[in-house]
């Protein structure tokens, strides 16, 4: 995230259980604001993880990500785009998706026709935070913060 | 290998200039303010209410999704220590 963002996160814990812990931004609730190349601070982020501390059997632990929610905004708080993946909550959806915000406007002049996306639950595979921020700095013209980005985005890909 | 940092209650402790831990009051103090900030209702009564079965059906719907998030944000309140 310090490629594009200077607010820190935060995570709820470090201990195995089976209980999910929360990876967020802090404060909690507030969007890290983004910079675009025009210089203006025009989208925002929000991001939580849920994650579990796992053991392999060994003596080694390890971080297991078990649900996502992606959020890039307008700085006025209005969503542009979603990716969610929350296979342990209520929603019968529980499969990688993506929401994104807007109507289209569809069909012919006498028989015209409002699609709204934002409900719409569309399958995506899993994203990381590495694609999401690679999704903004290539797509939304966001500024990345350190010259490196690339590799370090390559580099948290695995 | 993991560290284990100190953390003292209702301290913010810094393990090293790029890791921070929240003392599990901060954490429940910042959830708390959270909610309120969004949804005008403590912490406390938000989980309540999402036990209670309230949020279920529209925290994933366009323009609600902030109760989405706030859900995530659950175990920031529930923390021991």
């Amino acid at each position: 995230m310090a490629c594009v963002a200077t607010q820190p996160l935060q995570v709820t814990g470090y201990r195995l259980g089976i209980e999910p812990h929360t990876l967020a931004f802090i404060p909690p609730g507030r969007p890290a604001l983004l910079r675009t190349e025009n210089g203006a601070m025009d989208f925002a982020l929000t991001i939580e993880e849920s994650y579990l501390v796992v053991q392999d059997g060994s003596s080694a632990f390890d971080v297991q990500r078990v649900g996502y929610r992606y959020t890039l905004l307008h700085r006025t708080g209005q969503e542009i785009i979603a990716y969610h993946w929350h296979p342990a909550g209520v929603s019968s959806v529980t499969h990688p998706h993506v929401h994104v915000s807007g109507t289209n406007r569809v069909g012919s002049p006498d028989q015209p026709r409002s699609i709204t996306l934002g409900d719409k639950h569309i399958t995506t595979g899993f994203v990381s935070l590495a694609d999401i921020v690679l999704l903004i700095i290539v797509e939304f013209g966001v500024t990345p913060r350190r010259p490196d980005w690339r590799s370090v985005l390559e580099a948290a890909a695995g | 290998m993991v560290s284990v940092p100190t953390v003292a209650d209702g301290v913010l402790i810094k393990e090293d200039e790029d890791d921070l831990f929240l003392a599990p009051e901060e954490g429940r103090r910042m959830f708390d303010a959270a909610v309120r900030d969004r949804m005008g209702i403590s912490g406390e009564e938000f989980i309540r209410r999402w036990e209670a079965g309230e949020y279920w059906e529209i925290s994933d719907r366009e323009g609600f999704r902030h109760i989405g998030d706030l859900i995530m944000l659950i175990p920031l309140a529930r923390q021991d220590g």
